[in-house]
């Protein structure tokens, strides 16, 4: 597998992703049209630009935008352009959802993915338009890194951030506890589904200590991710699980990671695919298929081919 | 061309090949360390800030007291019993963490006022059960509601309208 290969995997389930969720999120993040301006507090980005809310249009034109934007990014059409426009307006548009006084966190991950892969040579394999350039194994190769580190340290901040406010009472007493009995009851009183099962282990007290060790170590233990394909992808494995919990327990939700998206710079995305697209060519099917293997030479479409050498890239004027 | 000048011409690509894969991996190098900086920025900054999408990840990280402090917007029905209201409901939202924002910060006196959010919640009901709505502070005790305790160890209500009908 190529690393362009695997970039562009990584591309197309990211982006992707993002696709599916702005379409089935669509109303919720029109509804912030009509809030009322006394809630609005804006944060980051929009933080930047706005000292009050959009008019309703300008919300709902925005998010259109963004899921227009986001089909030429998902096939890697003229990526160069279509990547940096969308990771704008998919960051927009998802800062000026939080931007309503409460910052979620089920997001950030899926934003920062898609702003280093629009930085990237993520149109190189895998797209209708694959843009290649000089080096390119290489600058794909450091991407993925640039990916993966993003992944791991947003594991590593959470971590922190857990020592800093709750000291080592974080890890030895009793604030996962707590957090998880008032997190499903705040929920239940708020109309929302929580979890009984995560409530009523509340009142099992020795079960959280060694709960609360094994999401420290998941967290600040990301890093391990890092050093070889092999622990990156027992990482993945665990904190996929850790998120898998937090879900039984508390009822919340993170889909980016429990799709296993998140975790993309990990897997051997474009190996998988490569394997996908061989069966698919031995099961008889001759048609053109729309996204074209990185390795496999085609009739000029556009004018490249992914499987010419970095050198052959390099010579060309 | 000649075995000399294609040799030249081989050598010419590989050198300009290597100094590409150089500039390449200095600007991914650049790349990686921005990255690494900016997801590390929300905590070294002083004070920490959580923003977005670069955050401090602060959720559930904090200690907590055994007995819950709840700013709740509840259904009132026509024997006297709560109805629970849903986020949608409550502040227009399927996000519960939104909706309960939206209900501490009118029950802190920052946006709508407790009376406001009142209204704009009952005028959502009309045609629903409740027939009045309350922004209420509710004090619990978190772990032992899950085990039997349901009733509030103290309550304060904010505001009460009637949901029109």
């Amino acid at each position: 597998m190529t690393a362009r290969s695997h970039l562009g995997a990584i591309r197309l389930v990211v982006v992707g992703y993002a696709l599916a969720y702005l379409l089935v999120r669509a109303p919720h993040l029109i509804s912030y049209r009509d809030r009322p301006a006394g809630d609005f507090d804006p944060v980051g980005l929009v933080a930047l630009v706005l000292d009050g809310p959009l008019g309703s249009t300008a919300v709902v034109l925005l998010v259109l935008a963004a899921v227009i934007a986001a089909v030429p990014a998902l096939v890697g059409w003229r990526w160069r352009v279509t990547g940096p426009i969308f990771a704008v307006l998919l960051t927009w548009v998802l800062t000026y959802r939080n931007s309503w006084g409460v910052v979620l966190h089920t997001e950030n991950l899926m934003v920062l993915q898609v702003i280093v892969l629009a930085l990237s040579p993520a149109a190189a394999a895998w797209a209708i338009d694959r843009q290649v350039a000089p080096a390119i194994e290489e600058r794909a190769r450091w991407a993925i890194r640039a990916l993966a580190v993003a992944t791991v340290l947003t594991y590593v901040v959470a971590g922190i951030a857990k020592l800093r406010n709750g000291g080592w009472d974080w890890v030895t007493g009793d604030v996962l506890r707590s957090q998880v009995a008032h997190d499903n009851l705040r929920k239940h009183l708020l109309g929302d589904p929580h979890s009984p099962v995560g409530g009523w282990l509340a009142g099992v007290a020795w079960l959280w200590p060694p709960l609360a060790a094994i999401s420290q170590v998941v967290e600040l233990g990301a890093p391990v991710a890092l050093i070889s394909r092999r622990l990156g992808l027992i990482w993945s494995g665990v904190a996929w699980a850790f998120h898998v919990a937090i879900l039984g327990l508390m009822a919340i939700l993170f889909p980016y990671q429990l799709l296993g998206v998140a975790f993309a710079p990990f897997l051997p995305l474009g190996q998988w695919l490569e394997r996908a697209q061989a069966r698919w060519r031995r099961a008889g099917v001759r048609a053109q298929p729309p996204m074209s293997d990185p390795d496999t030479p085609q009739p000029s479409r556009m004018g490249s081919s992914a499987a010419r050498s970095d050198s052959a890239v390099t010579s060309r004027p | 061309m000649t075995g000399v000048g294609a040799s030249q011409t081989r050598q010419g690509a590989a050198a300009s090949e290597r100094g590409a894969v150089r500039r390449a991996r200095a600007a991914g190098m650049l790349v990686l360390l921005v990255v690494a900086a900016a997801v590390l920025w929300p905590v070294i900054r002083r004070p920490p800030q959580d923003s977005f999408p670069l955050s401090t990840y602060p959720m559930f990280s904090f200690p907590l007291e055994p007995v819950a402090e709840m700013d709740l917007v509840v259904g009132v029905d026509a024997d006297g019993d709560d109805v629970r209201l849903s986020p949608e409901s409550i502040a227009g939202t399927d996000e519960v963490i939104q909706a309960g924002g939206a209900v501490a910060r009118a029950v802190a006196g920052q946006g709508d006022d407790p009376g406001a959010l009142c209204r704009r919640v009952a005028a959502r009901l009309v045609g629903d059960d409740p027939v009045a709505v309350e922004v209420r502070t509710d004090l619990y005790d978190a772990i032992g509601w899950f085990r039997g305790a349901r009733e509030p160890l103290e309550r304060t209500v904010h505001a009460r309208c009637e949901v029109p009908r």
